[in-house]
């Protein structure tokens, strides 16, 4: 993603970005003194929290979240349109870190893993201009987030496997019948035909855990299991509404393409 | 592991595991009440709604304050499992989810307050309930409409 800046796929996870500060533009009251996200909120969560990670907690009602989010939006959509190849998209990838650190300092509660790559994409960029910003130092960064996926995907992967619900294929109605993350009609439909979900579950399950072997196996495999994450991810966001993580992950998959490459080439 | 990324600002450390090792099976959810001189009243809701089904795949703001309360839910039964007794009080989470409580707008007269954790899901055709948590009674100043109250118990 930051070898080849000029790829549209590579500014994927800027839109991202943008939906997220549009999301909290909408939650401004919440940071509101008397919010669920307030500053008080904020100062008991981080009260006991190592100095570093107090940074920023209590800085800012919903006014100055609304406008570090509007900056945010703003940024983003500079780098959709002009990559960050060069000047003002490199400038605005650099915006979109510090109002992304602040904000994610700031609420300390209910981050998705999502978001977290999204920062990590950040700091890894900026690390990459602080070294230079040269070819090498992109690759180097791309390297750092191709891992960084194909190890979430792994862990994850294991960590169900490990799960006796996830091996007997109970998983997807149980999470499908939540409010917060489902569709309870589907989830019945899966009660009714379990073996549908035995199907879904083991998907999920060897699609994460065999996900490393793009590092090692031919291109058609690279394509398929990228393309897989692709529905992967938009089924995730389609059926439990999370919304974040095509944008976030799928927005990674050239530098998975780029480890791939890199591995395969020596 | 774990004290190193408590260490690490802004969640720089991931742990991935997604939905996993243990699968979301119940929405938690947090209510509450209120004790008028030795008589608690009807119990509420703290809920922000969930996303549309039809638009939370593209916008889905709900889901920031759902998992805000998802995780503070979780830090408080984690510590409730680990029988901490009463230092539990003094928790980061519980001392959160009380303020939150707190700032609901309250009748006049209230002379308490009490909030529970309970899990709900909709495994079958009916929605199935179990209570997970309960809090302490916390008196609260009577006409008072400030997220104050005695954190010790009454």
């Amino acid at each position: 993603m930051f070898s080849h800046p000029e790829l549209i796929a590579s500014r994927l996870l800027f839109v991202g970005l943008v939906i997220e500060a549009i999301e909290l533009w909408m939650l401004r009251p919440a940071f509101d003194e008397g919010g669920p996200l307030s500053r008080g909120i904020a100062s008991v969560l981080s009260a006991g929290a190592p100095w570093q990670t107090r940074i920023g907690a209590t800085f800012g009602d919903g006014q100055a979240i609304g406008l570090v989010a509007l900056g945010q939006g703003l940024a983003a959509a500079a780098v959709i349109v002009n990559g960050t190849g060069a000047g003002v998209g490199i400038a605005a990838a650099v915006v979109c870190l510090c109002t992304n650190a602040y904000l994610h300092a700031r609420r300390q509660i209910g981050s998705s893993g999502a978001e977290q790559l999204t920062l990590i994409v950040l700091v890894t960029f900026a690390l990459v201009l602080v070294a230079g910003g040269g070819e090498q130092a992109r690759r180097i960064g791309d390297w750092f987030i191709g891992t960084q996926v194909i190890l979430a995907y792994f862990a994850s992967g294991v960590s169900k496997l490990l799960s006796p619900t996830w091996r007997r294929g109970e998983a997807m109605r149980g999470i499908l019948s939540t409010e917060g993350y489902g569709v309870p009609a589907l989830s019945r439909v899966l009660t009714a035909h379990p073996r549908a979900d035995v199907f879904l579950c083991w998907s999920v399950i060897v699609w994460e855990t065999l996900f490393p072997l793009v590092l090692v196996g031919p291109r058609s495999m690279l394509i398929g299991m990228l393309a897989l994450g692709v529905l992967f991810h938009a089924s995730c966001a389609l059926l439990m509404g999370l919304n974040r993580f095509p944008w976030a992950f799928c927005g990674c998959y050239t530098a998975v393409w780029v480890t791939a490459a890199s591995v395969q080439s020596r | 592991m774990w004290r190193v990324r408590r260490h690490v600002p802004l969640g720089l450390i991931p742990l991935w595991t997604f939905f996993a090792p243990n699968p979301a099976r119940a929405d938690p959810r947090v209510v509450w009440r209120e004790e008028f001189d030795g008589v608690w009243e009807g119990v509420r809701e703290l809920h922000f709604g969930f996303g549309a089904i039809g638009t939370r795949w593209l916008f889905n703001p709900a889901l920031i304050l759902n998992k805000s309360i998802s995780d503070l839910v979780r830090a408080l039964l984690t510590l409730d499992g680990d029988d901490e007794g009463r230092s539990l009080l003094l928790s980061p989470a519980y001392i959160a989810l009380l303020r939150m409580v707190l700032e609901q707008p309250r009748r006049p007269g209230c002379s308490g307050i009490q909030f529970a954790v309970v899990r709900t899901s909709r495994a079958g055709k009916a929605r199935q309930t179990e209570t997970v948590f309960l809090s302490e009674v916390h008196s609260v100043e009577r006409g008072s409409e400030s997220a104050e109250c005695s954190l010790i118990p009454s």
